[in-house]
C-alpha cells in the first residue's frame, strides 16, 4: 500500500522534482523520468545520427547513465527538458567531431543505411520517399539548424525551450527554423505539386 | 526581416492550435507563397516514429543504478523510516547480518531469568554473620571463621 502511494507520488512529480529524488537514489523516480523521455531522446539520437539505431541506443544508455552517475550536474532550480536536450546535443556534436577526425562520415553509406532499414525499395510509396528523403537532407544540414527543427516539429517545443537548449537567443532560433525549412523545401521541391 | 519571422512563427503557433482566424488564414498563406503544400514537412515530422524495443538499454541502466543507489527495496526501507538516506555503502556498513528483533528476545528472556531465579538464603547468611560461638559444635559443616580460637 505504501509502495503504490509512493509510485503514485513519483508519477505526479515534476521533471526537477525527480531529479532530486534521483540524487537520492530513488529507483522509480529514475523509472518514471526514464518513462517519459526514452522514446523522443531515442528518436533525437536516431535522427541525428544517420538514422543508426544502434548508436543511438548507445547513446541513450549513455545519456540517462550520465543521469545515474552524475545527477548533481543538473541545477534542480532550472528547467530539466532543455539541459537534458542540450547534454543530448553535446553528445551529438561529439560524435561529429569524432567521426570527422576518423572520416568515418560517408555520406553514401548513411543513405543505403536509410534504404536498408527503413524502407523496402520494392514497395517504396511516394510517402515514404518523401520521408526517408526528408531526413536525408535533415542531416546534411546545420547540426543547431536540425535539432531546433527536430524539438520544434516532432516534439512541439517552443522556441523558448528551444533557444534555452541551443544557449542562442529566441531570433537566431526563429531565423534557424527558417532556414531549414527554405533548405529542405528547395531540396525536397520535386514533391511539391505547386513546382 | 526579424518582424517577418516573429509574425510567421506567431501565426504557425495559432495554425497547430487551431486559433486562427480567416485574416489571419489569409496572411499566412501569403506568407507560405510558394511553400509545400499542407506543411508536408511538419507534418511529417509530427507524425513521425520510430519503433524498436529498447528494453536492453533499460536493463543496464538498471544494473548501473542498482550498482550506485543498491537495491530498490534498501532505498524503500530507509524512506519509509524517514532516515536520512546515506549512500548505500555506508548503510551496508551500518547494517549488520544478524537479526536485531530476535536477539534482543533472548536477551530479554535472559534478563527475566535472571531476575526470577532464587536468591541466597538469608538464613544461611545469618550462620555466618552470627556470633559462631552460639553454634559451636551444633553444625560442623558450617565454616566458622573464628572457630579456630577455641
Amino acid at each position: 500500500m505504501i509502495t503504490t502511494k509512493n509510485t503514485l507520488e513519483v508519477s505526479t512529480q515534476n521533471d526537477e522534482q525527480l531529479m532530486l529524488s534521483i540524487t537520492n537514489g530513488n529507483k522509480r523516480a529514475f523509472d518514471v523520468l526514464y518513462a517519459r523521455y526514452e522514446k523522443r531522446m531515442f528518436y533525437f539520437f536516431f535522427r541525428k545520427l544517420n538514422n543508426n539505431q544502434e548508436k543511438a541506443e548507445d547513446f541513450l544508455h549513455d545519456l540517462f547513465l550520465k543521469i545515474i552517475e552524475k545527477p548533481e550536474a543538473f541545477d534542480t532550480s532550472k528547467s530539466f527538458s532543455p539541459w537534458f536536450y542540450s547534454v543530448a546535443q553535446n553528445m551529438v556534436k561529439n560524435e561529429y567531431k569524432k567521426m570527422e577526425v576518423r572520416k568515418i562520415m560517408d555520406t553514401e553509406t548513411d543513405t543505403a543505411h536509410v534504404v536498408n532499414h527503413e524502407i523496402d525499395p520494392l514497395h517504396i510509396t511516394e510517402e515514404q520517399l518523401f520521408k526517408q528523403r526528408l531526413f536525408e537532407e535533415l542531416g546534411k544540414i546545420n547540426q543547431d539548424s536540425s535539432t531546433a527543427f527536430i524539438m520544434k516539429y516532432h516534439e512541439g517545443y517552443s522556441i523558448e525551450e528551444i533557444a534555452e537548449t541551443l544557449n542562442i537567443k529566441e531570433g537566431t532560433v526563429k531565423s534557424k527554423l527558417f532556414y531549414a525549412k527554405q533548405v529542405l523545401l528547395e531540396k525536397l521541391g520535386m514533391f511539391n505539386p505547386k513546382n | 526581416m526579424d518582424k517577418n519571422l516573429d509574425r510567421y512563427f506567431e501565426l504557425e503557433e495559432k495554425v497547430i492550435s487551431n486559433t486562427i482566424n480567416s485574416i489571419e488564414l489569409e496572411e499566412w498563406k501569403t506568407l507560405n507563397k510558394g511553400m509545400m503544400s499542407n506543411s508536408r514537412i511538419e507534418d511529417t515530422l509530427r507524425n513521425d516514429d520510430v519503433n524498436a524495443s529498447r528494453l536492453h538499454v533499460k536493463m543496464k541502466l538498471d544494473a548501473a543504478f542498482e550498482e550506485k543507489f543498491g537495491s530498490d527495496n534498501q532505498y524503500k526501507d530507509v524512506h519509509q523510516n524517514n532516515v536520512i538516506p546515506f549512500p548505500n555503502k555506508i548503510r551496508q556498513l551500518w547494517a549488520p547480518p544478524v537479526n536485531w528483533a530476535a536477539l534482543a528476545s533472548v536477551a530479554a528472556v535472559f534478563v527475566v531469568f535472571f531476575m526470577l531465579r532464587p536468591g541466597p538464603s538469608f538464613e544461611g547468611n545469618t550462620v555466618l554473620l552470627a556470633d559462631s560461638s552460639l553454634h559451636y559444635g551444633t553444625d560442623t559443616t558450617i565454616f566458622k571463621p573464628d572457630s579456630i580460637l577455641y
